[in-house]
């Protein structure tokens, strides 16, 4: 459907977006996601055509689009700040791109209305944006976009202005819309639980690069890297050497003697390279005796109450692991305590440091 | 401790009273006088302050001066007009550039403010005249046989002051042009808008507000520009300003000059009223209903 092919682009001496590439399959709702100036947004810009690539081609319906005008590409594009047109009514807005079209007067007005409707503001379809709240503003911006019917939706974080529980509440809206038009979507955004509730796939990407691409359950539970790791929120990320390699397991001695026994999966382990692991908070055990990935007696530096769930620091050899309990009405250790914690090697990741 | 406050408040206000007594004797006091000059009746003996009357607001009405304020509110409109063309793509043009560039440009267009009306004047005189730069090239290059007209008439008024008031107009849209976020024209583009859609129906409209109040300064400027059209028009293209200081100074009939500039004054408000009546309007639909 969407086809991005060693897209490259510079401002300047700046690199915005490197070489990256990826599709986008129909009905798709994808999402760019990264740290702030990770080049999201400009990639999003060079795909509705607002800045041309340095390199690289993009195909929409297996057609090339690079040389295509902004207007001819069939694209729709919500911006940040909404981009409503100040002098226009919330009706005019939407109408907008039909007009543009020279969509009939009868049809333009039932179609404006429909959209208006799809997004619950037809009675302030004669409001100026003014006039609207925030949350208003963005559901007469998506109007704006769905209404043309456009091959491709691209969103430019678009809940990024609201406040936290406005922006759960459309976060469904966008997805449930996205879901009953089945319009292709690319969403850019910095907030992983953004990215993770709305997607189908999920690209990171990190300086202009692409570090990885998949669903939020293979970010999550087999991140390509480190950075991957510690962007969809892996706490315990610690670095170490290969002690051995024997038997489909290796060894590796992080901080001060906290050695983890991970499974070699075929991966090009080799002895006294550098490695990284991540223990995932919610699978450190406490209180196991001996577990095959590692057991140790921790200190408990802090425990904070969540109702729900109770995060421990724990200091172990040298290091700090966090920990997260869920509350089922266990005893819970005090702060200064030592407990047994440990881990599974089906529960550690790790991975040979290319020098990330 | 009271009257200390008293003081810290009147202190600032002291600092005001050296213009306004100024202002008052020298501006508001001769305005007055002239208001009641107006209103009196004058004879070669002098003015007849024992009588009031309404003779000289009455000779406005006769054909020679009628025509003078035709001409005046017909010249002016026509630079303004004039004005709003040259300056949406100055603007537009400006915008485009990095600020360091957009400053220098503006001081360029700034810099004939700092030469007196009077000397750039004559300097249009040296250009525009029967022996005048345009004239000379355009006769050597044998385009024409006989010079143009182009200074003593209104289209000498009109050149005069298009460069004289252009900055009214283009530094305001420069403004609202600069303000204007580009992603407006992106989102306009992007939903199938060409670039002519897209200023017909994005940026003009909203740097509109911008342009009628450069338009409005400017229109008023034209309206009470003396030097400039007295030197490039002269008195075969009499304006008000300048019949206005034959009477006045010429013929020395305050009552009836006076006349003439209340009338100026009072047409020349109605332009500033009407701009403001419309920006509130437009603010109160903006703010809502």
């Amino acid at each position: 459907m969407l086809t991005l092919q060693g897209i490259s682009k510079s401002f300047g001496s700046v690199t915005a977006v490197k070489d990256v590439s990826f599709s986008v399959n129909k009905g798709e709702f994808f999402s760019l996601l990264g740290p702030s100036g990770c080049g999201k947004t400009t990639l999003l810009r060079i795909i509705a055509g607002i800045y041309q690539s340095d390199s690289g081609s993009i195909q929409l319906n297996d057609v090339p689009i690079d040389r295509k005008p902004m207007r001819a590409r069939d694209t729709a594009l919500v911006f940040q700040n909404y981009a409503l047109f100040p002098h226009l009514t919330a009706f005019q807005n939407v109408a907008f791109g039909l007009k543009m079209r020279r969509v009939p007067r009868e049809e333009l007005t039932r179609r404006v209305s429909e959209a208006l409707e799809l997004v619950r503001m037809s009675s302030f379809a004669k409001r100026l944006p003014g006039e609207l709240s925030g949350g208003q503003q963005q559901r007469v911006a998506l109007a704006r976009a769905v209404v043309v019917r456009p091959s491709l939706l691209l969103l430019d974080e678009p809940l990024s202005n609201l406040d936290a529980k406005l922006r759960d509440e459309m976060r469904g809206e966008i997805r449930s819309l996205q879901q009953r038009l089945g319009i292709t979507t690319i969403l850019v955004t910095h907030d992983l639980q953004e990215a993770f509730a709305v997607s189908d796939r999920i690209a990171v990407l990190r300086q202009g690069s692409l570090q990885q691409v998949g669903t939020a359950a293979e970010l999550y539970d087999a991140p390509a890297s480190q950075f991957v790791a510690a962007f969809v929120g892996h706490l315990n990320l610690l670095t170490g050497n290969v002690t051995a390699v024997e038997g489909g397991n290796a060894t590796i001695a992080c901080g001060d003697g906290l050695t983890v026994s991970v499974f070699a999966n075929a991966r090009p382990w080799r002895v006294s390279d550098m490695a990284w692991v991540s223990l995932r908070p919610e699978r450190i055990r406490i209180g196991d005796a001996n577990l095959d990935g590692g057991s140790f007696d921790a200190r408990v530096a802090d425990i904070t109450y969540l109702g729900g769930r109770v995060d421990l620091a724990l200091a172990v050899n040298g290091v700090t692991i966090r920990a997260h309990v869920p509350n089922v009405g266990q005893p819970m250790p005090k702060p200064g305590e030592i407990v047994r914690i440990g881990w599974s090697r089906d529960d550690v990741i790790a991975r040979p440091d290319g020098g990330e | 401790m009271g009257s200390g406050v008293q003081t810290r408040r009147l202190g600032p206000l002291a600092l005001l009273v050296p213009l306004l007594v100024v202002m008052l004797a020298f501006y508001v006091w001769p305005l007055i006088q002239t208001i009641i000059n107006s209103f009196h009746p004058y004879s070669l003996e002098g003015i007849d302050f024992t009588r009031w009357t309404l003779e000289n607001y009455a000779r406005l009405a006769d054909p020679f001066y009628l025509d003078v304020f035709l001409r005046t509110a017909r010249v002016s409109l026509i630079i303004t007009l004039i004005t709003c063309g040259l300056a949406y793509p100055v603007a537009i043009f400006l915008t485009t550039l990095s600020k360091r560039a957009q400053g220098l440009l503006l001081l360029i267009y700034l810099a004939p403010w700092l030469v007196n009306v009077v000397v750039k004047a004559f300097g249009w005189s040296l250009i525009l005249g029967g022996n005048g730069v345009i004239n000379r090239s355009l006769r050597e290059l044998g385009l024409i046989s006989a010079p143009l007209q182009l200074m003593f008439n209104e289209t000498g008024i009109i050149i005069g002051l298009v460069q004289g008031h252009f900055l009214f107009i283009l530094l305001p849209l420069w403004a609202a042009l600069s303000a204007l976020d580009p992603r407006l024209k992106w989102a306009a583009e992007n939903l199938g808008a060409s670039k002519a859609q897209v200023f017909l129906r994005v940026t003009l409209p909203i740097t509109l507000p911008a342009l009628l109040a450069g338009a409005f300064i400017n229109f008023t400027m034209n309206m009470a520009a003396f030097a400039t059209p007295a030197l490039l028009g002269g008195s075969r293209a009499r304006v008000v300003s300048f019949v206005a200081y034959e009477v006045n100074l010429v013929e020395l009939n305050w009552p009836f000059g006076g006349a003439l500039a209340m009338a100026l004054l009072v047409i020349t408000l109605v332009p500033i009223w009407l701009s403001r009546r419309m920006a509130s309007m437009r603010q109160a639909r903006l703010r809502g209903a």
